[in-house]
């Protein structure tokens, strides 16, 4: 317990210092220009790791500021996805419509695996949101007539703003990139509020908020219907970056990669999705010339993270992770040498 | 707001409450009084059901039968959340602070539950400061990284930033060393001063009981023993049971 810790008060750790202001500023410039020097394939990789950041941002809602326990995220992900395929391919309505949509049904389901959700915790609460995922996964495999079953929804329009056609990657870079910016703005938003501020309580420890009169299931819930937005959010833009989506684009095995990328980021900090989605897509791609190896190699990244930095590379952590402790030992050792030297 | 308050004097009052866990019955009829401006304990040894009295009377666990009246106004069925709003505010069991927030930072929570202005807000955070002047010192270090008693400290002050009036504090003594322990009941002595009312539930009965107005002696769900703090302090039963 002893040692500098740092609090990790919402506005504080929000708080730009000019340096990083500054910081911030200029890599934003770079992302705007950047894309139109890449070429088409890895524009898409940058909006595929823009989606994960989304559904990253949206699992550390609940994940890393409100601390509970979720792996849903995806099917969130999935009703967005289907409810923007749905309403673009068999009613042509506009896909700048048809996004907020589907966040807001990502918001009702969220809303409603939050009902048993809010009164559990760990890996019950975990079991409970995978299984909730799973359910709709099968929803959407199996209900033909709407979802189109197995061969799932393909053709997908593309959407249009003020007549211009977003159909490359590079102007879909641009929408995503517009998404993420809002979406940075409203987490901080509601994390400097007094929403985030009983989130962050919660995290904390959840029977001292309510001994403080914090309606703690109320604000477990509004995790999960806030999170779900941008999860249902980030299946829209799935389906019109990809023109086709299916219920296998929503598994199991995709949840536990935002889980990944979440841990890896840095849970609990505002930029920390940003950088582990750009790190694990990144590095799978990098090291695609690998072939089937490249599992092999995430995987060891994984461990090795989770041994140096398991607060995760943003995370601040109360106590020194191996390679600190095993600094601060050499240090105090080749100390006392010395001491002894003299003496 | 408490006109209809049929007892003047009283701020809190229990009448025989009853709290079952499944089919064992944790509390058994209990009936107690907590007067405007004193200070009220209620000992007994583990498992005679004084935190789930606690426990009941800020609705966190479910009553069986009973009436809580609360300033006159039966609480009995108010949501937990809902009773700090009304004044009446637990410090709970084993020093439960936010670990990694700052100590003001703590202390801003424990307004969540009240509407204030800043400068309402700055005012109550400075007079916690003149209680504590340690919480001062540190007030941006994180909670997690102060000694026991000083996390005693900083909880029964957040909990006083919802400006309550009946304070209910759960074995405040626990895992504290025994200088550390004269200290936070020398603090409620003080709280009782400025005007607070508290009520404090103990293991430890011979501290309790020498700053106690009033006394409750509970032994298995029921109430055995009443009276000032200096008439338990001198009974023989209770030297027997739990002053050794």
């Amino acid at each position: 317990m002893e040692g500098d810790v740092k609090s990790r008060i919402t506005k504080k750790s929000l708080k730009l210092s000019k340096r990083n202001l500054i910081i911030a500023v200029a890599v934003f410039i770079l992302l705007l220009i950047m894309p139109q020097f890449l070429s088409a394939y890895l524009n898409g990789v940058a909006v595929r790791v823009m989606i994960y950041i989304l559904l990253v941002a949206s699992m550390n809602i609940v994940n890393g500021y409100t601390g509970q326990f979720t792996v849903g995220q995806m099917g969130f992900a999935n009703v967005g996805a289907y409810v923007t395929a749905i309403m673009m391919t068999n009613y042509e309505i506009s896909f700048w419509i048809a996004v907020v949509v589907s966040g807001l049904a990502a918001s009702l389901m969220g809303a409603l695996v939050s009902y048993p959700a809010r009164k559990l915790s760990g890996l019950y609460l975990a079991a409970v949101t995978l299984g909730f995922s799973e359910i709709l996964r099968v929803i959407a495999l199996n209900w033909i007539s709407v979802t189109g079953g197995a061969m799932g929804i393909a053709g997908i329009p593309v959407p249009e703003i003020f007549g211009f056609r977003l159909s490359t990657p590079l102007s879909t870079f641009y929408m995503v990139f517009a998404f993420i910016v809002i979406m940075l703005i409203c987490n901080y938003c509601v994390i400097s509020s007094k929403v985030g501020r009983a989130w962050i309580s919660i995290r904390e420890n959840e029977e001292a908020a309510k001994s403080l009169g914090i309606n703690t299931y109320r604000y477990k819930s509004l995790g999960f219907i806030y999170g779900g937005f941008w999860a249902g959010i980030a299946g829209a833009v799935m389906a019109v970056f990809y023109r086709f989506i299916d219920s296998n684009m929503f598994s199991m095995a995709d949840n536990f990669d935002v889980l990944a990328m979440m841990i890896i980021g840095g849970q609990g900090t505002l930029f920390g999705p940003i950088v582990g989605s750009t790190l694990v897509i990144g590095s799978l791609e990098a090291f695609r010339f690998t072939a089937a190896y490249r599992g092999i190699i995430f995987g060891g990244v994984i461990i090795f993270m989770m041994w140096v930095r398991p607060q995760g590379i943003l995370g601040k952590s109360t106590k020194d992770g191996p390679i600190k402790m095993f600094y601060n030992k050499l240090v105090s050792r080749s100390k006392a040498n010395r001491k002894g030297g003299t003496a | 707001m408490n006109s209809n308050n049929a007892n003047p004097g009283i701020m809190l009052e229990i009448e025989n409450l009853e709290v079952s866990y499944g089919n064992i019955q944790a509390v058994k009829g209990i009936s107690l009084k907590v007067p405007e401006n004193k200070i009220v304990t209620l000992i007994g040894s583990n498992g005679a059901g004084k935190s789930t009295t606690l426990s009941a009377i800020s609705g966190v666990v479910k009553k069986k039968s009973g009436k809580v009246k609360f300033l006159g106004e039966d609480i009995t069925n108010v949501k937990a959340h809902k009773i700090v709003g009304r004044g009446l505010v637990q410090v709970p069991e084993g020093r439960l602070v936010f670990p990694r927030l700052s100590i003001k930072d703590n202390l801003i929570m424990g307004s969540f539950s009240q509407k204030m202005s800043k400068t309402k807000l700055n005012e109550l955070i400075e007079k916690q400061f003149d209680l504590f002047p340690r919480l001062k010192e540190r007030q941006k270090q994180a909670a997690g990284t102060l000694s026991g008693g000083e996390q005693q400290m900083l909880a029964v002050s957040r909990a006083l930033m919802s400006e309550p009036k009946l304070v209910m504090l759960d074995e405040p003594s626990m895992g504290l060393a025994p200088m550390i322990i004269d200290e936070i009941f020398e603090l409620l002595i003080r709280l009782k001063e400025e005007g607070s009312t508290i009520l404090v539930i103990e293991q430890n009965a011979n501290i309790a009981l020498s700053v106690a107005d009033y006394a409750y002696a509970l032994d298995l769900g029921e109430i055995i023993l009443e009276g000032t703090g200096e008439e338990l302090l001198s009974n023989e039963d209770v030297k027997k049971a739990y002053l050794g």
